[in-house]
């Protein structure tokens, strides 16, 4: 039932669900390289944006203008219930796996 | 935040996303866009930033975020043209008449323009592909006499002239070609016993390779011809003589005797060269190759003239310069009392084939004439068949008027309309492409049979050739669409949809039109006159008189043979045979060419060059010629075997009393002349009929001529090479015939006979394809003043009548305008020939009632249908 789902869209997702009102593009961006130290760029979040909300796991709205946008309006975007809901699935499983896991030591 | 100190995002990128972004997104991506710039400009240099915001505006271009209308309007171009293209194949399959017309006509013509075109630049590119062509010049060799009359002028010259000449100028390096052109040798591969007679065979230099850029395949240019046995061969004939084995080292026999070894493989020289040799040997085996070809008059002195030979200069030596070299080379070394009257032009190598008709060429030669008409049948050609496929293509549109009204009603705008009509002239000329392609393919052979040579693929094969060829039938598709589209696509649709067709072009056609059609017409006459006066005068050449009685002659090439010194014995067996009615042996082929010989003539200061042939005592009676005054040879007579029969021209030498009597000098003894015989064309046509001597001598003999029996020829060939066994066993035998080889001599006639006729009948039909065209779409424009025509009681012949007339009178203008060209032009090319035909008012009479009778007939064809019509039908929509 689940919709297939990569894993940059997978953390663009947690990202969304976090930032809660506050996830657009610009915001996205900048926890992601706070989180992972790497940069992707506007134009790649955009797309995985469009694709979520395609899959129907988010969805936007238009909103505030601010003078560092020129005075241009933002698309902000919010979890729907199927993507909360995709999101806590995907990473239970992946909890579950990681405590079935031996803990290893490598000295 | 603060704004006006705010850096800005590159402007010509922030335009970039605003032209090519969607209205509905650009406001979000540019915001984004822009807030992450001013995050980062306070994070890193601005400049980083900035190469940021380009990179992030490039990235954004996507087929999602750009503008709709342009996206759609891709996608609808490219919806429409695959619906252009399916009315366009359905249109031509509707009107398979008109597309069969249209295509065809293109094809013919493309083909001929490709093939012809392919010609005409190798013929114009001949001997360009030496590295230093621009630097090699030949020698020409022109002897006069005292009188300062040309006597010959010659391609080839003396034998030491070259390494003398090299020697004394060394910064020039010569190279001289000679060829055993008296006799075609024999070269045999004892191994594998394979042996043929070879006339491509060249003994040269060793300066050969320096001077010519002749490819090899293996073996090394520099050392190739230092041997004096080496012997260089083409990989065809590698491939002839040794099949799959390798040819170096191996040994090839000249003439049985001498030993040649192979040491070089050349590519096979290129189609556009001057000379194409087979095999290469050298000139230091010279006197041996005098033995094997029992050559006894090998002159390797400053008299005989058998060499080509070439030069090849330093930068920057004019040809002004080393004729005069020339000039001062010649006082010092020839003989005194040749030198005053000997001159030595030089001929540049690439003009050579284009410019050269001296006597001796190696190979036949072309003028610039030929080629001026191969490229003016190719315009003439093209130019028919691409106005028949413009005005065909006009003429269907006007039929498709209501088509455009109806797309012009549903919104399409002028540039769809056009675009429709170009898809389809595009691809009707592309499928003429497709055809011409085939057709070149199949013509092939007849074209190289017309012109006389190989067709060169190198040319033909470019890309370069192909690209044009492709870019020229895009020019005639858009030519021909562009045309009748705008003509169609800029009336008022109300008026096309009513009931009455739109009168495009009127009743009748506009002057345009007729003007062309009465182009086609009057070219395809000239032509067609062209080709009756050409094949005229080679008929005439073939069967003139001349003379002497050419046919029933077998000519056997006896020189290098036993039977050249026991000529007498071979004859006698010859003539046991019935069939056999006399034979005669003799120095040259009689009618071809009688080379000149110094005579001293009784009374005069001066030996003259004159014609003269070696012959027997039957030579007379052989050829059944006439003996005017004096007697013939007489067997009987020993003392005949030093005398002299001349020709009328002869003796009129002796302008003052008569011939009895009189010496003539030869091989320093004087000898009597006994007889005078008619004159007769001892040559060809194309020569005037000179002062001529025979006289004995058996050593110059090198043809026997035996006359045979018109019935059993076949098997009277077999008792000669009986005869010739017992005499050679080992020779291969290998006769001709006279009259055959006699006609060869007019085979440039022939060719052009040939081409012109091909043409002619090409260029015709295209005119009558296009005649067919215009008639069909102006007869259909008066479908119903026909139909109202039958209704008043008129018959179907006096409708037929009524529709040619029109085009009858265009047929006669074109005539009237056809025929002074055609005269002007036969005259020009029948100026060329010494004997020739006169220009018969019939022939002209004959091409007009031809073109008149076929273009009657092409409009009865299509009138036919129109006037057998039911009027009820035709009067129908009204």
């Amino acid at each position: 039932m689940t919709k297939s789902i990569g894993s940059l869209e997978e953390i663009v997702l947690l990202i969304v669900i976090v930032l809660d009102d506050n996830a657009y593009a610009v915001t996205i961006s900048e926890e992601y390289s706070r989180q992972f130290g790497k940069s992707i760029t506007i134009p790649a979040i955009h797309t995985v944006l469009r694709r979520l909300e395609e899959k129907g796991f988010i969805k936007s709205r238009v909103g505030g203008a601010t003078n560092l946008r020129g005075g241009r309006s933002k698309r902000y975007y919010n979890i729907t219930k199927v993507g909360y809901e995709t999101a806590r699935e995907l990473n239970r499983q992946r909890e579950t796996l990681w405590n079935m896991a031996p803990k290893i030591s490598f000295n | 935040m603060k704004s006006s100190s705010t850096p800005r995002p590159p402007k010509w990128a922030d335009r970039f996303l605003e032209w090519y972004c969607d209205e509905e997104l650009v406001n979000e991506i540019q915001g984004d866009l822009h807030e992450i710039y001013h995050l980062r400009c306070s994070r890193m240099s601005q400049v980083k930033a900035q190469i940021l915001f380009i990179w992030e505006v490039v990235r954004s271009f996507k087929p999602a975020n750009i503008k709709k209308s342009n996206r759609y309007k891709n996608l609808n171009y490219f919806n429409m043209f695959r619906n252009n293209y399916i009315i366009s194949v359905r249109n031509l399959m509707k009107h398979k008449f008109y597309s069969f017309i249209k295509i065809s006509g293109l094809a013919i013509g493309l083909a001929s323009v490709v093939l012809i075109s392919s010609f005409v630049y190798n013929e114009l590119t001949f001997d360009q592909f030496h590295t230093h062509t621009e630097r090699i010049y030949r020698f020409s060799e022109i002897f006069s006499n005292e009188q300062g009359v040309v006597e010959e002028k010659s391609a080839s010259i003396p034998f030491p002239f070259g390494p003398t000449f090299q020697a004394d100028y060394p910064d020039i390096t010569t190279v001289r070609l000679y060829q055993t052109f008296q006799k075609t040798p024999l070269m045999t591969y004892r191994d594998g016993e394979k042996s043929f007679y070879e006339d491509k065979l060249f003994f040269t230099d060793s300066t050969f390779f320096d001077i010519f850029s002749f490819e090899l395949a293996q073996g090394n240019p520099q050392t190739a011809l230092d041997n004096p046995r080496s012997l260089v061969i083409t990989e065809s004939m590698a491939q002839k003589y040794f099949g799959d084995e390798p040819a170096m080292g191996k040994t090839i026999h000249f003439e049985n005797s001498l030993a040649l070894t192979v040491t070089a493989i050349a590519k096979d020289p290129p189609i556009n060269s001057h000379f194409r040799f087979e095999f290469l040997s050298t000139l230091m085996n010279i006197d041996e190759v005098f033995q094997a070809t029992g050559n006894r008059f090998g002159d390797k002195g400053w008299y005989w003239n058998p060499c080509h030979t070439y030069a090849l200069v330093p930068e920057g030596l004019s040809q002004e310069q080393l004729q005069a070299y020339v000039v001062d080379f010649i006082p010092k070394y020839f003989p005194p009392r040749m030198a005053p009257y000997l001159e030595f032009p030089l001929q540049k190598l690439t003009d050579i084939h284009l410019t050269s008709q001296l006597y001796q060429e190696i190979a036949v030669n072309r003028d610039y004439k030929s080629i001026y008409i191969a490229v003016a049948i190719a315009v003439f050609i093209i130019i028919i068949a691409v106005i028949n496929f413009m005005n065909l293509t006009a003429a269907r549109s006007s039929q498709r008027a209501k088509e455009v009204a109806v797309r012009k009603v549903m919104g399409s705008n002028k540039k769809q309309l056009l675009d429709q009509f170009l898809t389809e002239s595009l691809l009707t000329s592309f499928i003429s492409l497709i055809l011409a392609v085939g057709l070149v393919s199949m013509l092939i052979k007849p074209f190289e049979q017309i012109t006389n040579a190989p067709i060169n693929f190198t040319i033909l094969l470019n890309p370069l050739f192909i690209g044009a060829v492709f870019l020229f039938t895009l020019l005639i598709g858009l030519l021909a669409g562009v045309y009748p589209a705008f003509l169609v696509t800029s009336f008022k649709p109300v008026d096309a949809l009513k009931i009455g067709s739109v009168k495009l072009t009127g009743r009748k056609s506009p002057l345009i039109w007729k003007s062309l059609v009465v182009f086609q017409f009057a070219t395809s006459i000239i032509l067609i006159i062209g080709a009756i006066v050409v094949n005229q005068q080679h008929q005439f050449l073939l069967n003139k008189d001349m003379g002497f009685d050419k046919e029933q002659v077998v000519m056997v090439p006896i020189r290098g043979t036993s039977v050249k010194m026991r000529s007498e014995e071979f004859k006698a067996e010859l003539l046991k045979n019935s069939a056999v009615v006399s034979a005669s042996a003799m120095s040259d082929i009689l009618g071809n060419d009688v080379p000149l010989r110094p005579f001293l003539f009784e009374g005069q200061q001066q030996a003259q060059n004159i014609p003269g042939l070696f012959a027997d005592f039957d030579f007379i009676k052989t050829f059944g010629l006439e003996i005017l005054e004096g007697r013939d040879f007489s067997k009987d007579l020993e003392t005949d075997k030093e005398t002299f029969i001349i020709n009328e021209s002869a003796a009129q030498l002796w302008d003052s009393a008569t011939w009895q009597g009189k010496r003539i000098g030869w091989a320093r003894k004087g000898r009597p002349v006994i007889g005078v015989v008619e004159d007769f064309h001892f040559a060809d046509l194309k020569q005037n009929i000179r002062p001529f001597v025979i006289t004995y001598s058996p050593g110059w003999y090198a043809y026997m001529a035996i006359r045979i029996r018109p019935e059993n020829m076949f098997q009277s060939v077999q008792d000669l090479e009986n005869v010739w066994s017992q005499f050679e066993p080992g020779r291969p035998f290998t006769p001709f015939f006279l009259d055959e080889r006699l006609n060869n001599i007019y085979e440039s006639e022939r060719k052009i006979s040939q081409m012109v006729g091909y043409f002619s009948v090409i260029s015709i039909f295209l005119a009558a394809l296009g005649l067919l065209g215009l008639t069909n779409y102006s007869t259909l424009l008066r479908v119903k003043e026909i139909g109202v025509r039958k209704v008043l009681g008129a018959s179907v012949v006096s409708i037929l009548r009524l529709l040619s007339k029109d085009y009858a009178i265009l047929i006669i203008i074109a005539n009237l305008l056809a025929w002074p060209a055609a005269w002007y032009f036969a005259q020009e090319w029948l100026a060329n020939f010494t004997f020739k035909i006169d220009l018969n008012p019939v022939i002209f009479i004959i091409a007009g009632l031809a073109s008149l009778l076929l273009s009657v007939m092409t409009i009865c064809f299509q009138g036919f249908k129109t006037a057998l019509l039911n009027p009820s039908e035709s009067l129908r929509n009204e």
